[in-house]
């Protein structure tokens, strides 16, 4: 069973969210990285990157498969995950932690639409069993 | 959607599971990788059962399934030795690929051809069919129970000897493309030294019963269960066309990149082949990306003017080189070792260089 994260907001896209303030950090969840399989490259946003909401921001190879990353806010890309371009397989080890993607300034400290918290997370990866 | 005999296996395992060829099969079981790691430097398990046994016999003599099946393949049947496996392809008469197969010639007046899970419903009426056009003396029948699975790997020789020897067979001596029927058995029992890897390895035809035994004692050994992902990857490292990607009913073995199937001179459909030889614009080849870019199927193919050359048939990401790979249906203008190609991704054109054979020597045991 995939693990989904207290704290964190999710979308049907199964990014996940990490809201402070006006800053929004974003990756892929467990279950994301799970389907995915061994990601073996991720093209990244750069930093002042401006982004809309439903925008790929970010790109992932998996060995077998290529998914994007759409922005769940809009905004400005303030800081990136350099880690990721040197070992990508990071993200399969530690989705919600050191698996970061980027961290999005949205001018605003209004939550994002259309967000599940964790519990209805779960119950929505349980629709996809 | 239809299950393997090993279905529950693969559940017990948390597999993947996805859809192929009609079938619910394991695509990886813990990480793609890993099983890809366990075939190329020690064993890993897969279950093909999805692929599909078809035995030809006659009541009289091997001649009637040669002449049965000759007129419809590019490689002579007749050349196959007894235990002996062939690669060849079963095609239609405009010389395109209904499925490209293994023949098995597994006693006197006995054969088997291997199918593609894909084809198998496909290639049992264009049998049939020909059978009843043509009037031969052949019967062709499918098992209506097996388990088909592949062990793959440097190590598979003791431990598929061993795993084997746990069901009561003692393996002879085969080399690479032999074959040994066990004709004593109640039911199936056809083991083979082939396979989609590069390396040694069997693939094992066996009764549920034993099938499942054997499975669950391959994993007990330390085998490795590895889901079609990595078979995927295995078989585009060797250039291993796969059906509906490098081939389908509109290439002919020449387009293909498997011309060196056909037997030129003596097989009823050489001279339509011969025609679509000299007519095809396109073949399909190996490339290796030179830099990034990780190609996939489908991506257009450049040359170096920037003039559209083709498209790429199936494309990944090599564990041998850590850098993107694949296949390509591309103008023979480009179709030499060394070819420098452009390959279309989503980081944009990226330089490729066109590769004949594939560069991993792998551990196949030939007969010397």
């Amino acid at each position: 069973m995939a693990e989904v994260k207290e704290e964190l907001k999710y979308t049907k896209d199964h990014e996940w969210i990490l809201q402070t303030d006006n800053l929004v950090k974003i990756g892929i969840s467990d279950y994301a990285q799970e389907n995915l399989g061994d990601i073996v490259f991720v093209e990244m946003p750069e930093v002042g990157d401006e982004i809309s909401q439903g925008d790929s921001v970010a790109t992932i190879e998996s060995v077998k498969a290529v998914s994007d990353v759409y922005a769940p806010v809009s905004g400005k890309v303030i800081e990136v995950n350099d880690e990721i371009a040197n070992s990508p397989e990071i993200i399969n080890k530690e989705p919600y932690e050191g698996g970061w993607i980027c961290v999005i300034d949205t001018q605003n400290s209004s939550a994002p639409q259309e967000l599940m918290n964790s519990k209805q997370y779960e119950e929505y990866l349980q629709t996809l069993e | 959607m239809l299950k393997t005999p090993l279905f529950n296996e693969h559940q017990k395992l948390k597999a993947k599971i996805s859809e192929f060829a009609g079938y619910q099969m394991p695509i990886f079981y813990t990480s793609v990788k890993e099983e890809y790691l366990a075939v190329r430097n020690n064993a890993g398990i897969f279950d093909i059962s999805h692929m599909c046994p078809i035995f030809i016999k006659s009541e009289n003599s091997k001649e009637d399934i040669i002449n049965f099946l000759e007129p419809v393949t590019c490689r002579m049947i007749s050349s196959i030795l007894p235990n002996q496996v062939q690669y060849n392809a079963l095609l239609n008469e405009n010389g395109g690929i209904i499925d490209d197969i293994t023949v098995f010639y597994l006693a006197e007046n006995k054969y088997m051809l291997i199918v593609n899970a894909s084809n198998s419903s496909k290639v049992m009426e264009f049998l049939r069919k020909e059978k009843e056009k043509k009037q031969c003396k052949v019967e062709i029948k499918k098992p209506q129970e097996y388990i088909l699975l592949a062990v793959q790997g440097p190590d598979s020789e003791k431990l598929t000897i061993d795993l084997l020897k746990k069901e009561g067979i003692s393996l002879p001596d085969i080399f690479y493309y032999e074959c040994f029927e066990n004709s004593a058995a109640n039911s199936v029992e056809v083991i083979s030294r082939t396979g989609y890897t590069g390396e040694d390895g069997f693939e094992i035809l066996l009764s549920v019963e034993k099938g499942l035994s054997l499975w669950q004692n391959a994993l007990k050994s330390g085998i490795k269960p590895a889901g079609l992902a990595s078979r995927d990857i295995l078989r585009m490292e060797m250039f291993y066309p796969l059906y509906g990607h490098e081939i389908d009913e509109t290439t002919s073995p020449y387009e293909g990149g498997i011309g060196w199937l056909v037997d030129e001179k003596d097989m009823p459909l050489a001279p339509v082949l011969q025609q679509r030889k000299e007519s095809s614009q396109k073949v399909v080849r190996g490339f290796h990306m030179i830099k990034d870019g990780i190609p996939r199927s489908g991506f257009e193919v450049y040359d170096e003017n920037d003039n559209l050359i083709g498209q790429v048939t199936s494309g990944a990401f090599s564990f041998l080189t850590n850098k993107g790979f694949g296949m390509a249906s591309i103008k023979k203008t480009h179709a030499k070792t060394g070819s420098r190609i452009f390959i279309n991704t989503r980081q944009g054109k990226k330089e490729a260089s066109v590769l004949i054979k594939s560069s991993h020597k792998g551990s196949i045991k030939r007969r010397k």
